[in-house]
């Protein structure tokens, strides 16, 4: 809440902890936080079996009964999680991805019409943290207009009219039919049954409407309404009441469906989850975990594990990047569209399709090209069949040159911005976005040069003399060696073994990460970050801003350290992180209504 | 809803000869209880282009009064009567707070205040937004009392970091409606168009009964924020209840009809095939240039701001023959003044083309648009070779009816931008010896009157 951090943010600094490179989703942490010594668990070592996850039984004992999650390194159980601790419960809005799934989902228009609407505030690095999304003039415009299109294209299809009315107004009854539509088709917009109030408040639109309008007119009326409302853009959440002198508490059933459809799917729950909720079926931990369960091997689930990893890998700017045709000819509109399909292909078959898990993620000898962009990386690239038609397919590739997502020509093109590559540039993303272990910001008076080509240097040559100055060391020894190892790939995203007529060195000496020491080269390095655990760690917390829509908290220690250990036990399985973010406090409870920290 | 209101301005002005004759006309249409401005309204522009400028090209030679621009401000030598140049206020107030020089810079601009503590790194470790509101939003409260729109937005090239999916962040973003409160820009001239000038192009009736169904709609929904609003816990319901407030501002602009000069009417029409590709920045520019000075015509809005970019500088320039990006010309490539030049003379180009739009759209009073306009041209660094925020080129179009002496290179060494904040507050009607972050302010920026 704006006002919150408007208050509070004296008392909070960016501060490094000792939790082990999490420092930028752990920026909010209040200062008192520091002092909870019962939280010192961190997780160390490769993807091993941490044992019993503690992730809850059958039953759901009370928040005081049940078994402390345990702590992966020293087995023992973490004292401090026996009490819920749910994190902040912001009121969450709809993002332009959930709002466009939900219409398709509620009334059967596939426009995506909120791909009009303005951007979202950056915050969590999601667009979708509830905290940092305001709301503009701009954006109330565009939920009116686009309210008015999407129910002026509904009532021009008579079949997915009859759908939504669920009723014929010739037979029923305009008014009844009317009342039909607010129960039935509102129960579905507001994600739960409307209380009296509701329906009388709605009915009233549609009579004001009737009076100079006709029937079609008037129910379109009470759609474009129910569009615009608090319901329907927002996740609204009340709870179960919580115990006397607790302030946390569980969401009750229809709230519980809504959660679980905007994390797997991001968009509105389906009949079978209204079905749970209304019989009352979602309020344990064991048939939360059922329903995700079911839920994604549903593919809506695809489209969100797409989406998140194309906003933490920064894809989305890929197949408009521009590049200079007389340097990069071959760098065409369409191989960058091809490259952005290239990663969303590989993407989505990695995690539904393929092992399913980040270490293959990350160093994946294979990839999905069509012979337009099979032609762009080269023949010498690939050790099996390559396409020959527009049709993308899989490749196998060199496994000493590619390696999983980090490889691929769109990533490493985007983070080049000009004529010769930057690698402190790739370091840093990497750094940020793998390993949440960025290197300390430049100084804010530190003026930045960029080094000049150098006639007879390689890029790399030319960066360790800019960066050689002691002042610039600590912080480019940390970005430098990530970078140097992917030297191979140049400008815009193709291998190579010379730069500017010299040899390439992409031999590196990793530092300040669990995975320090030498690489060869991109492979190597791709296999160091994918046997990561701060990788590992890193890629939970990544899913735990976007999943829960904020940032992190201290709040959310045995959150984490239970989605941790599932992720571990999985094997990083990256179907089985969604499941398991079903199953923490953060997800199963809500702090009540002004019992927010 | 009174019928007199719901005449067609357009279709009047299309009957009418001239001025001369649709003047009375237009005070039909007028609010009841609403007397129509004689005096021009005052305008406030702000044209935000990145990267900074090459500053011993932006300077030119002679006196305070008597000057020539060098040649990469060649552009501007027809205007040059209605310019102040800024030369040598700072923006001191980047000293502090989080985030690159480069988003500092964004966030001053019109704020005067540093950015805040955040969660997201643009690349100079982790920040948020400004600390407090821009200033155009205060003037567009303030002047925009009777207008359809207080402000309006718009992103030429918006935004063109990669950042998360699109989103805004603090590289590019400089207008914000209070601390941490980013306003996301308008990038889509087709959808500026409909929202500007379809009222125009509508039946009466039609537009009528549209209304009458909207506000029904806009009722209800801000209804059920308010109840619901009621129920929930502090933060919650704050966040609500500001949006409830934008719903009741929505039925506001619904509601009223501008009453603009003669002249207003919708402007052609640009047909842009895709406004994200780099090649068509021009005539996105165009577009909103043109559509900027019809809502001035029309009194649409008094507070226009045109970001042309962002700070990321990744947008490429085909047309200029400048095919890497702003950034490579910046300093990813080494710094190329001679390139930076050529990208700057552009700009420049574009600002002397929307001036000369201004001065030739005819005012209320007779006087030209621009007669009561202010055009604040920045950017937010000095120069791309390096992140340094002293000697800004800045300048001023326009007077804002009287309230700047014009045609003047203005020498203002070491002098925090917030002073200017503070004059422009001013000149617009707005009392106040202080804007933005006090420390770095000392009252009005002197010598511009």
């Amino acid at each position: 809440m704006r006002m919150n951090v408007r208050l509070t943010r004296e008392l909070r600094v960016p501060m490094r902890t000792t939790m082990g490179g999490r420092l930028d989703a752990l920026w909010l942490m209040p200062v008192a936080a520091v002092a909870l010594g019962a939280c010192t668990g961190t997780i160390a070592g490769d993807l091993g079996d941490p044992g019993n996850a503690g992730l809850g039984g059958g039953v759901d004992p009370a928040p005081d009964e049940r078994p402390a999650p345990i702590d992966p390194v020293t087995g023992e159980p973490l004292a401090a999680c026996t009490a819920v601790s749910p994190g902040p419960s912001p009121l969450r809005r709809l993002t332009r991805f959930e709002y466009s799934n939900t219409i398709r989902d509620l009334v059967g228009d596939t426009s995506r019409p909120a791909d009009r609407f303005p951007p979202e505030e950056i915050g969590n690095g999601f667009g979708n943290d509830a905290e940092s999304l305001g709301v503009s003039d701009l954006l109330t415009e565009q939920y009116f207009t686009a309210a008015s299109g999407i129910v002026a294209r509904l009532l021009a299809d008579p079949p997915r009219l009859a759908g939504v009315l669920g009723c014929d107004p010739a037979q029923a009854g305009e008014e009844a039919c009317a009342r039909t539509l607010i129960d039935g088709f509102g129960q579905r917009a507001y994600r739960r049954p409307l209380d009296a109030g509701e329906k009388a408040r709605l009915l009233a639109v549609y009579t004001a409407n009737r009076a100079a309008l006709d029937f079609k007119s008037s129910v379109g009326a009470v759609l474009e309404t129910m569009l615009q409302t608090p319901q329907f853009l927002y996740r609204v959440e009340f709870g179960a009441s919580p115990a006397a002198g607790s302030s946390v508490g569980k969401v009750d059933g229809y709230e519980m469906a809504a959660r679980l459809s905007y994390l797997l799917w991001g968009s509105m729950p389906d009949q079978t989850l209204f079905a749970a909720a209304a019989a009352g079926q979602l309020g344990t931990a064991d048939e939360v975990r059922a329903q995700a369960e079911r839920m994604v091997a549903d593919p809506r689930a695809r489209d969100v594990a797409l989406f998140m990893n194309e906003a933490l890998f920064e894809l989305h700017g890929v197949e408009t990047l521009q590049k200079d045709p007389a340097r990069f000819a071959a760098f065409t509109t369409e191989i960058a569209i091809a490259l952005r399909e290239e990663s969303r292909r590989f993407i989505d078959h990695v995690v539904w399709d393929g092992a399913g898990d980040l270490r293959t993620l990350l160093t994946a000898p294979f990839s999905f090209v069509d012979a337009k962009l099979a032609m762009y990386y080269g023949a010498q690239q690939f050790t099996g069949v390559v396409p020959r038609t527009a049709a993308f397919s899989r490749v196998e590739m060199n496994p000493q040159r590619r390696a999983g997502l980090l490889t691929h020509g769109g990533l490493m093109a985007t983070l080049t911005s000009g004529s010769i590559t930057n690698p402190p540039i790739r370091g840093s993303f990497i750094r940020r976005k793998v390993l949440c272990s960025p290197a300390p910001p430049p100084p804010a008076n530190l003026m930045i040069e960029t080094p000049v080509p150098m006639p007879n240097q390689t890029t790399r040559e030319v960066f360790e003399t800019k960066t050689s100055p002691v002042a610039c060391t600590p912080c480019h020894a940390l970005l430098n060696p990530v970078g140097f190892a992917l030297e191979n790939f140049d400008p815009i995203g193709r291998w190579r073994d010379t730069d500017n007529g010299k040899p390439v060195n992409a031999a590196a000496e990793l530092q300040g990460t669990d995975v320090a020491g030498p690489v060869a080269g991109p492979a190597e390095l791709a296999q160091k970050l994918g046997a990561s655990a701060e990788a590992g760690r890193c890629y939970v917390g990544q899913w735990l801003a976007f999943g829960y829509g904020r940032n992190e908290t201290a709040a959310d220690r045995c959150s984490r350290v239970a989605l941790e250990g599932a992720f571990m036990k999985s094997g990083g399985n990256i179907k089985q992180l969604m499941v398991a973010l079903t199953q923490t406090d953060a997800f199963l409870y809500r702090q009540a209504a002004g019992g927010q920290p | 809803m009174t019928p007199r209101w719901l005449m067609s301005r357009r279709r009047l002005l299309r009957g009418t000869a001239g001025a001369a004759l649709a003047l009375p006309f237009l005070d039909a249409m007028a609010r009841p209880g609403r007397a129509r401005a004689q005096i021009a309204p005052k305008r406030f522009v702000t044209f935000y282009t990145g990267g900074g400028t090459v500053l011993n090209q932006w300077r030119p030679t002679g006196t305070e009064t008597s000057f020539t621009f060098r040649s990469m401000n060649a552009p501007l030598e027809p205007i040059k009567q209605h310019i102040t140049l800024l030369d040598g206020l700072e923006l001191q107030v980047t000293r502090e707070g989080f985030g690159h020089q480069h988003s500092r810079g964004m966030g001053a601009l019109l704020t005067g205040q540093p950015l805040l503590a955040g969660p997201y790194d643009t690349g100079g470790g982790p920040c948020g937004f400004a600390d407090g509101p821009s200033l155009d939003q205060i003037l567009g409260a303030h002047l925009g009392k009777t207008t359809k729109f207080k402000t309006l937005e718009m992103g030429v090239r918006w935004p063109s970091t990669n950042g998360g999916n699109g989103n805004v962040s603090p590289s590019n973003i400089i207008v914000f409606s209070g601390p941490n409160q980013p306003l996301p820009l308008a990038a889509d001239p087709g959808a500026i168009y409909q929202r500007l000038f379809t009222d125009l192009a509508t039946d009466t009736t039609q537009l009528a009964a549209q209304r009458a169904r909207g506000k029904s709609i806009l009722d209800a929904a801000a209804e059920e924020f308010r109840l619901l609003s009621g129920r929930l816990g502090t933060a919650d319901r704050t966040r609500l209840d500001a949006h409830q407030t934008k719903i009741r501002q929505l039925e506001r602009s619904l509601a009223t009809i501008s009453t603009g000069s003669a002249g207003c009417q919708a402007p052609a029409r640009e047909a842009i095939s895709d406004y994200k590709l780099d090649q068509n920045l021009p005539a996105i520019g165009k577009a909103m240039m043109d559509m900027m000075v019809m809502a001035f015509a029309c009194d649409l809005t008094r507070v226009v701001t045109m970001q042309w970019c962002d700070s990321s500088g990744r947008q490429t320039f085909p047309w200029l023959g400048l095919n890497q990006n702003h950034h490579a010309y910046q300093h990813d490539q080494g710094y190329q003044p001679d390139n930076i030049i050529k990208i700057n003379t552009w700009y420049m180009q574009q600002l002397a083309y929307l001036t000369q739009a201004l001065v030739a759209e005819k005012d209320a009073g007779g006087g030209s648009i621009l007669d009561s306009s202010c055009i604040y041209v920045c950017t937010e660094i000095q120069m791309p070779s390096d992140h340094i925020q002293t000697d800004m080129p800045f300048m001023l179009v326009g007077g804002a009816g009287g309230a700047f002496k014009t045609g003047r290179w203005l020498k203002v060494p070491r002098t925090p931008h917030n002073n200017l904040l503070v004059s422009f507050m001013n000149a617009y009607g707005m009392p106040g010896n202080t804007f933005g972050k006090p420390q770095y302010c000392t009252g009005p920026l002197a010598g511009l009157a």
